[in-house]
C-alpha cells in the first residue's frame, strides 16, 4: 500500500522536533546562566567576608599601643612635646628648591682675546700677550664671592634629625618664641 | 496467467478503495497521524527533561567557586548573606567592634570510628579542651555535639588534618574587638548569640542587628583613647590606685571623644572579669569629689551676687557651723580675695560663698548644669547623683566645697564644658554627629544658658589662674594654655558616719586652650598612695594634675591644636593677678601685723 504523506505533515513533525530542541537550548543558557549567577553571588559574599577579616586585622594591627611600641623599639621615636610642633614650614630646607652651585663659572666671554695664530694650530697654546679664553686673567682680582650665612635649618653632612631639631628649637628660643 | 506474470501482477495488487470512502479514510489517517506526533513530541520533551534533571542538575550539592583550601561550606540557598551584626567605629572610621565568620566545630558519633581515639587526637589538636570532657561527648547518643566553637583558622586545619569523617564544622558569626580591653566599658560586649549585654552593644542591639550596611559611627576617637588609658594606668600604678577613671569631651557640643575606666577587661572574655573590673567608673560610679565641684559654686556665686573680684572672705579661722568645723586643707590663716579663695582651694571661703547664695539658689545652679539629675548618655550604665535628701542649710555649705553631693566624672565633664564654652550646657553624647541626630538622646535642655558670657570669662580666668598660680601647676603644658581645678575628696568610712583620712579620691578636671576651650580633660584616681616621689602627698595636684597635663601633651599636636608661645604677658590670667597676693607679700603684711 502507497502511503502518502503529506508536506505538511513533515512540516508540522520538523517544527514540533526544532521547537523541542530550540527548547532543550534555551533550558540549557537559563541553567547555565542561573549557575554563573549562582557563582558570582557566591563569589561576592566570599570576597565581601574576606574584607571584613582584613579590615578587622588592619585595625588590630594598626592599634596604637602596637604601633607605639614598635615606633619606640624600632625607630626610636618618642612622644612628641610641645616644642616639637610648629606650623611654619619655613624652618625646614626646601628640597624643591633648585641648586645653586656655590662657584659660578667665570663669564667665558668676559676679557677674552682671541689669539689668532693659536686658533687651529695644535694644542691651541696662547702666545705672547694673549689668553686663552679658557684661562682666566692673571691681574684681574677675582670677583668677591657671596658669604652665605648658615640657615639654622639647612642639613650638614652627618646630620641626623636630632642635630637638625636642635636647631629647630634654638633657632624658635632665639626668636623669642 | 503466467508465473512471473502472475506474481508481479500479485505484488502489484493493492486495495483501492474509491468514492466517498477514500476521502473518510484519507483524513482519518491525517487525524491519526497527527496525534501519533503529538505524543512522539511529548515523548521527546519527556526524554529530554529527564536527561536535564538526571544528568545535568542532578540533586548534588553545589560547591561554591572559594580559594581556601580544606574548607567547604554550605551556602544558603539564594547566596544571599545572611544578617550580620553591624560594626561600630570611631569617630575616624577605624573599627572598633566587627562580626567575623569563625568556624564551630561539633561531632557526630555514629560517624567515629573509635571515640577514645578521636578523643585523644582532638586533645592533642586542640590543647585547651580536656580529654574527660571530649569523650564524655562524643559518647552521647546524639548526631550532633558541639565540642569547640569559634575555632582560629590554624585550630579549625588541625582539626581537618585529623581526617575523621565524623567532625564537621558550621560557620558561626563571632563579634571580635580589633582593640582588645581598650573600649571594654564603652563599647561593651555581646554574648555567643551576638546580642549585646553592656555598653552600646546593648544600647543599640536593635540598630546593630538590622539587615542592611549599618555602621555606628561614635565620637570616639581611638587614638585619645590609647592616650588617657595610658596616662590613667601609669598614674593609677605609680600611685597604687583602686582604680581610675577619665573622660575627653567636646567643650561645644559634648562629644565624648575618650573614656576611660580602670580596672578593665577584655570583651572577648567578659565571664573571666571580677566585679571591680566591670564597674563603670566615668558614668556608673558616683562620688563626691571634692574641690572640682567649686568651680560651679563660685561660678553661681559671680553670676548670682554679681560681685567684684577683689571681694573678700574671712579665712583667718576655722569655720564653725553647728556642729561641724571646716577647715582648709592648706589654711592661709587670712582673708582671702574671691580669686584667692580659688586659686587656694579655700573650703571655708566656699563654704561662705554657699552661705550667702543660699540653698535654692545654688540647688538651682546645680540642676541647670545637670548636677543633681542622672546623665543622659546613649548608654545604659548610668548612676543617678546621690542629692541631700532633706537639703538642709548645712548641705549648701558643704555642697559648696565638694561634698555631700555625689555626682558621677561625666556629669562633672559636661557642667565644666558648659562653664568654659561660654555658659551654654552641653549635652554628652557618644555618637558623632554626622551620624544623625535621630540616634542621638533627645535632651530638652540642650543649648540652655545657663551662665553669662561675662560670668564664663570670668571662670576661665580663675581655671587658668588655678594652673599657673595654684594647686593645678603640675598640670601645666606651654603653649597650650592650660586651666583647671583640683580635687582631693576624703571617702566615706565604711560602716560608719564621717570620712576616712586615709582613703580619698584625687581627681582634675581641665580645659583648654583656655582663651577659647575647645576640650574638657578629666582624671580621677580612687584611693591613690603617696610615695617618695610626691613626698607622701597624693592629693589631686600630685597624682591627677600631672597625668592631665601628660594627656594634653600628647592629644593637641594630634587634633591641630596649635602651641602659643606668646609670653605670660598675654595670658587671660594676669588681670586677676593683682588679687593674689604672694608669699612674700603675706610675709610682710604678717610681720608689719606683728610689730
Amino acid at each position: 500500500m502507497k502511503s502518502a504523506i503529506r508536506f505538511s505533515t513533515i512540516v508540522s513533525l520538523s517544527a514540533s522536533v526544532m521547537s523541542g530542541v530550540a527548547l532543550f537550548l534555551v533550558s540549557q543558557g537559563v541553567q547555565q546562566a542561573e549557575d554563573d549567577v549562582y557563582r558570582l553571588r557566591n563569589a561576592a559574599v566570599f570576597e565581601k567576608k574576606a574584607e571584613a577579616v582584613l579590615r578587622a586585622e588592619w585595625d588590630y594591627l594598626n592599634s596604637p599601643l602596637r604601633l607605639e611600641n614598635m615606633a619606640s623599639e624600632y625607630l626610636g621615636m618618642v612622644p612628641p612635646v610641645t616644642e616639637h610642633v610648629t606650623t611654619s614650614t619655613s624652618l625646614f630646607p626646601d628640597y624643591a628648591a633648585p641648586v645653586v652651585p656655590q662657584r659660578r663659572p667665570e663669564s667665558l666671554l668676559k676679557d677674552a682675546v682671541f689669539d689668532q695664530g693659536s686658533i687651529g694650530a695644535e694644542g691651541g697654546a696662547a702666545q705672547g700677550g694673549a689668553r686663552s679664553i679658557l684661562s682666566p686673567p692673571e691681574s684681574a682680582a677675582a670677583p668677591p664671592r657671596p658669604t652665605r650665612r648658615p640657615s639654622p635649618a639647612t642639613l650638614q653632612q652627618g646630620d641626623d634629625f636630632d642635630d637638625l631639631l636642635g636647631r629647630i628649637v634654638g633657632a624658635q628660643e632665639g626668636e623669642g618664641r | 496467467m503466467s508465473g512471473s506474470g502472475g506474481s508481479r501482477s500479485s505484488r502489484n495488487k493493492s486495495i483501492r478503495i474509491a468514492g466517498r470512502r477514500s476521502e473518510v479514510l484519507k483524513q482519518a489517517r491525517g487525524r491519526m497521524f497527527f496525534v501519533m506526533a503529538g505524543l512522539v513530541l511529548l515523548y521527546v520533551l519527556l526524554a529530554a527533561r529527564l536527561m536535564d534533571l538526571s544528568l545535568l542538575q542532578g540533586s548534588l550539592q553545589r560547591y561554591a567557586d572559594n580559594r581556601m583550601a580544606g574548607q567547604i561550606e554550605t551556602l544558603p540557598d539564594d547566596g544571599i548573606d545572611t544578617v550580620r551584626r553591624a560594626d561600630i567605629v570611631d569617630r575616624n572610621g577605624v573599627l572598633l567592634a566587627t562580626t567575623l565568620e569563625t568556624s564551630s566545630l561539633y561531632a557526630d558519633p555514629s560517624l567515629l570510628p573509635s571515640v577514645k581515639d578521636v578523643a585523644r587526637a582532638l586533645v592533642q589538636a586542640l590543647p585547651d579542651l580536656r580529654y574527660g570532657d571530649v569523650l564524655q561527648k562524643l559518647q552521647q547518643k546524639r548526631r550532633f555535639v558541639w565540642v569547640k566553637r569559634n575555632l582560629t583558622p590554624d585550630e579549625q586545619y588541625e582539626v581537618l588534618k585529623l581526617g575523621y569523617p565524623g567532625l564537621k564544622f558550621r560557620t558561626e558569626p563571632r563579634r571580635i574587638y580589633p582593640h582588645g580591653s581598650l573600649f571594654s566599658h564603652v563599647v561593651g560586649y555581646t554574648d555567643v548569640d551576638s546580642k549585646g549585654l553592656s555598653g552600646l552593644e546593648r544600647s543599640f542591639d536593635g540598630l546593630l542587628s538590622q539587615e542592611g550596611d549599618n555602621v555606628l559611627v561614635t565620637s570616639l576617637d581611638v587614638r585619645i583613647q590609647h592616650i588617657l588609658r595610658h596616662e590613667l594606668q601609669d598614674a593609677m600604678t605609680r600611685f597604687e590606685g583602686l582604680g581610675a577613671a577619665g573622660i575627653v569631651m567636646d567643650a561645644g557640643n559634648g562629644e565624648i571623644l575618650a573614656t576611660v575606666s580602670l580596672p578593665d577587661f577584655n570583651p572577648h572574655e567578659p565571664g573571666a572579669a571580677t566585679r571591680l573590673q566591670h564597674m563603670n567608673r566615668f558614668s556608673l560610679g558616683v562620688y563626691e569629689l571634692g574641690s572640682v565641684l567649686k568651680i560651679f559654686s563660685t561660678a553661681a556665686f559671680i553670676e548670682t551676687q554679681k560681685t567684684a573680684m577683689g571681694y573678700e572672705f574671712d579665712a583667718r579661722k576655722p569655720l564653725k557651723r553647728s556642729r561641724f568645723t571646716i577647715r582648709d586643707y592648706h589654711p592661709e590663716e587670712r582673708v582671702l580675695t574671691l580669686p584667692e579663695v580659688f586659686v587656694h582651694s579655700s573650703n571655708i571661703g566656699s563654704a561662705l560663698m554657699g552661705e550667702k547664695m543660699g540653698t535654692e539658689t545654688l540647688k538651682k545652679f546645680y540642676t541647670d548644669l545637670g548636677l543633681l539629675d542622672p546623665a543622659v548618655i546613649e548608654i545604659g550604665e548610668v548612676g543617678a547623683p546621690l542629692v541631700p535628701s532633706p537639703w538642709r542649710p548645712m548641705d549648701t555649705i558643704v555642697a559648696s566645697y565638694g561634698h555631700s553631693l555625689a555626682v558621677s566624672p561625666l556629669q562633672l565633664s559636661a557642667a565644666t564644658a558648659a562653664v568654659v564654652n561660654g555658659g551654654i550646657k552641653v549635652q554628652p553624647t557618644l555618637i558623632r554627629e554626622r551620624t544623625g541626630s535621630a540616634i542621638k538622646m533627645p535632651s530638652k535642655d540642650t543649648g540652655l544658658r545657663v551662665l553669662s558670657p561675662q560670668t564664663a570669662h570670668r571662670m576661665r580666668q580663675l581655671l587658668r589662674l588655678a594652673v599657673t598660680d595654684g594647686t593645678g601647676s603640675t598640670a601645666d603644658v606651654p603653649g597650650y594654655r592650660v586651666g583647671g581645678k583640683t580635687g582631693t575628696a576624703e571617702k566615706n568610712a565604711a560602716g560608719s558616719k564621717g570620712y576616712d583620712k586615709k582613703r580619698r579620691i584625687s581627681s582634675f578636671v581641665a580645659a583648654f586652650p583656655m582663651d577659647e576651650p575647645r576640650y574638657v580633660v578629666f582624671v580621677m584616681v580612687d584611693e591613690p598612695k603617696g610615695t617618695d616621689a610626691s613626698y607622701g602627698y597624693a592629693t589631686g595636684g600630685w597624682v591627677a594634675a600631672p597625668a592631665a597635663g601628660r594627656v594634653i601633651a600628647k592629644m593637641a599636636p594630634l587634633l591641630g591644636i596649635e602651641p602659643v608661645h606668646d609670653g605670660r604677658k598675654a595670658d587671660m590670667a594676669v588681670s586677676l593677678k593683682k588679687y593674689i597676693k604672694s608669699k612674700d607679700a603675706v610675709a610682710i603684711r604678717r610681720q608689719n601685723a606683728s610689730q
